[in-house]
């Protein structure tokens, strides 16, 4: 009886220390490593507010600081992007003029990888700084580029695709640093071309009047065309409008789809509207309503909207664009299915990946549709940009490595390989060799430059509406002018918000 | 007797000694829960009552605006409206077919357990991959369904059925049902196992019939796991998306819309916080009255 009793008790006793230690380990958990006393406080902190000497911090404390000291960082974006402006400027060398050593985090899509190994070990051999690459989908829109900078722990360059619905939404998050005083001090504005330095200057009317980005690639947009479907059917490229539409008519009549287009993801009735918008208004007019107070529903844009629905009609786009995919539509252009496919020079790469005869392939701009719009140039702008973390352990070394991208040692590495498909932002230095189409979208930026890709230039809430509205001009579902007065809407609903 | 008595804790205190093992058992999960289900859920209450990014340390306090906004909103309906439709054809072709299934396969004397596999092999592929292998079927170029309908002389019946307003939700439908009906056929299939044979063999001696069978011991029979299976179907449709948002992301336009790939644009493509919460509240109160209503129908009618 004794025996029994003891043993009860005993197993209570038990259950209470194990209940105990759970309840304590799982408390200790949620407390999480900010209650526990750690070397984190001997450490530097992760805001640059340090003078020029600890600019380049030894690599085991760069490495420690990460975790520890940057959430309380996270937990307050805006303080930490506001000190940094002022910290860091001060602080910022060229590539190769500070300490070496030193790690840089840097975040982007996948894909390039000999590419990318060539840049990082060139920066390394001129800084001694080692790049970790961050791989993954890259975007904004999916939330993974917001969640690692808030993370804390992630990383201290990105590179995204440009435009206000990403660049200025990290901005406006908090999550970037202005970049005015680095460009500034390290004459970074010197090194672009022209026409990217005052689409800077353009776009920073909605980026809070700052400079956020540094710009990777600059998206030239227009037709590619295959030249033995045109030789087939007895045409040549058009000089007109009306050029153009013969051109359709006749691709259709030999049973070739004249365009192919899939909007179901998105971007590309983007790439095609963008270029019947200048078209129609011209570039001003595009920038009008992009940036000013020009409004979607405008007559011309109502036209242009009219214009792609009647294409539909007509059967100069395939009915099942809204379907396809641009990944679906794509092959029907690189298989000679169809003759027309309106897309960027970053679809290059995919060319020479396929294995097409590149030769058969040329380019031209979309003709003007009105007689007193002289804009006949591709449309474009900045396709992807790097940003800084507002909470990047050390942004000197995020500035070190931006400056190093700018020299001409890099711009000829991506301009001479010939398969590339991405127009560098910077002056092209001798020694270029870029192949046939780099060579005419380079020409392209080094004169008239681009008009603008909507898409791009817009921020999200118009992007949604824009997207849907296409889809729906497509499909048949919306009228042009439903189509212009919604993204109107959402432009009004935007401005208001 | 009475110094042991008055050694003994008293009966509040005993109660709680009693209580205090079967709550320790329970504090690991009940912590989970709290952690992973109930401060999300008080979390994107309290949301719903401000304006934010998801980001910025700015977060106004904007009252109901969110839900007046939302209700004021014509895509919130049109989702809604979809997810009706969603739901009706999601228990017509996923539970229907998995009913007649599982009804022919609990008569089935061989084979049955390779019928039960197969048709269930479905539902372990992974959503997205059947979004993918049927939007490959849909393609209106080279998809296998229209190639097939334009073969046999039904050129009429091919369709771009990613691309219209009438066909994209049904033929989503299909495939979101094509993966899930297995599982629903085996949970039918176990309840029919469990019914008496005896009873069979009573009603076939009395003369019933085949539609007899079936109408008067297998459904009334099947009573208890039925209710389980709608309820399952039920929330599984109100809560939609994966299929529809690899497909179409809710087009074309809005065409195939849920509530679910609603509040997910709202809040990861706009970045508009509030409103998703706010719909995602409405969404939870729907799918818990709607599902309490459903229950308490079914046991009056028990009754």
């Amino acid at each position: 009886m004794q025996d029994l009793s003891r043993k009860t008790t005993s197993r209570r006793r038990f259950l209470a220390v194990v209940g105990s230690t759970g309840v304590g380990a799982v408390l200790a958990a949620c407390v999480g490593p900010g209650a526990v006393p750690t070397p984190t406080a001997a450490l530097p902190p992760a805001v640059p507010t340090k003078p020029a000497a600890a600019a380049t911090p030894a690599p085991a404390a760069a490495a420690t600081a990460a975790p520890t000291t940057a959430p309380a960082v996270a937990a307050t974006p805006a303080a930490g992007a506001t000190t940094a402006a002022q910290g860091t400027p001060a602080a910022a060398k060229p590539a190769g003029a500070g300490a070496p050593g030193g790690t840089l985090k840097l975040m982007r899509g996948g894909g390039n990888d000999a590419f990318w190994s060539k840049v990082f070990d060139g920066f390394k051999a001129k800084t001694g700084i080692t790049v970790e690459t961050i791989t993954n989908t890259g975007t904004v829109e999916d939330g993974t580029v917001p969640t690692a900078l808030k993370s804390g722990a992630g990383p201290d360059v990105v590179l995204i695709n440009s435009g206000p619905a990403r660049i200025g939404f990290l901005a406006q998050a908090g999550l970037t640093k202005p970049l005015d005083d680095v460009y500034k001090q390290l004459n970074w504005t010197d090194r672009l071309v022209p026409f990217a330095v005052n689409r800077l200057k353009n776009q920073g009317k909605i980026f809070q009047g700052k400079i956020w980005e540094v710009p990777w690639s600059l998206d030239v947009i227009y037709w590619n065309y295959n030249k033995d479907l045109y030789g087939k059917v007895g045409i040549k490229a058009p000089d007109t409008y009306d050029e153009m539409i013969a051109n359709f008519e006749k691709l259709k009549a030999a049973k070739i789809y004249p365009v192919t287009l899939g909007v179901r993801s998105s971007f590309a009735g983007g790439w095609l509207f963008g270029n019947l918008m200048q078209a129609m208004i011209g570039r001003d007019g595009v920038a009008d309503v992009l940036f000013g107070e020009g409004k979607w529903d405008q007559p011309g844009l109502v036209q242009a909207a009219a214009t792609l629905q009647d294409w539909v009609k007509k059967e100069y786009i395939p009915q099942a664009a809204t379907t396809l995919t641009d990944q679906q539509a794509s092959p029907l252009f690189l298989n000679k299915q169809a003759a027309n496919y309106c897309v960027g020079t970053w679809f290059v790469p995919t060319m020479a990946e396929a294995k097409v005869d590149m030769e058969n392939i040329d380019t031209f701009s979309q003709p003007p549709i009105t007689k007193e719009n002289s804009s006949r140039m591709p449309t474009g702008g900045f396709g992807s940009s790097y940003v800084v973390a507002a909470n990047a352990r050390d942004p000197d070394t995020a500035y070190k490595y931006l400056d190093y991208y700018m020299t001409d040692e890099v711009t000829l590495l991506i301009v001479n390989d010939p398969n590339q498909g991405t127009n560098p932002p910077v002056k092209i230095p001798p020694g270029a060799k870029p192949n046939r189409f780099l060579a005419k979208s380079l020409d392209i930026l080094a004169h008239d430059g681009t008009g603008y890709n909507p898409s791009v230039h817009v921020v999200a809430t118009i992007t949604n509406t824009y997207y849907q509205s296409l889809q729906g001009l497509l499909g048949g579902q919306t009228t042009p002018q439903q189509a212009m007065a919604d993204i109107q809407a959402a432009k009004v609903k935007a401005a208001q918000a | 007797m009475t110094p042991s008595l008055a050694a003994r804790p008293a009966p509040f205190a005993r109660g709680l000694g009693r209580a205090a093992v079967p709550l320790l058992f329970l504090l690991p999960s009940f912590v989970l829960y709290l952690v992973f289900a109930l401060i999300p859920i008080e979390e994107t209450a309290r949301l719903g009552f401000y304006r934010w990014d998801g980001y910025s340390p700015q977060m106004p306090f904007v009252g109901l605006a969110n839900y007046v906004a939302m209700v004021e909103d014509w895509k919130f309906w049109n989702a809604l409206w979809h997810n009706v439709e969603w739901t009706a054809m999601t228990l017509v072709l996923a539970v229907g077919v998995a009913l007649a299934l599982a009804a022919v396969l609990a008569r089935l004397r061989r084979g049955r357990t390779f019928f039960r596999v197969t048709f269930f092999l479905p539902n372990v592929v992974a959503l997205s991959v059947v979004a993918v292998i049927w939007g490959q079927l849909y393609n209106p170029l080279i998809g296998p369904i229209n190639l097939i309908l334009r073969r046999v002389g039904l050129p009429g019946l091919a369709h771009l059925w990613l691309g219209e307003p009438a066909t994209v939700l049904p033929a989503i439908n299909v495939a979101n049902s094509w993966q899930s009906y297995g599982f629903y056929m085996v949970i039918l299939l176990a309840g029919l196992q469990s019914i008496d044979a005896t009873i069979y063999e009573a009603a076939i001696v009395d003369g019933a019939g085949e539609w007899q069978l079936f109408r008067h011991i297998t459904l009334p029979s099947l009573r208890n796991v039925m209710n389980l299976v709608l309820i399952l179907a039920f929330i599984n449709a109100l809560r939609g998306f994966a299929m529809v948002w690899v497909m179409t992301q809710g087009g074309p336009v809005v065409a195939s819309d849920l509530l679910a790939t609603y509040i997910y644009r709202a809040a990861f493509v706009e970045n508009q916080l509030g409103p998703a919460a706010a719909t995602s509240v409405t969404l939870s109160v729907l799918v818990v009255a709607t599902t309490a209503l459903f229950n308490r129908l079914r046991e009056e009618e028990a009754s």
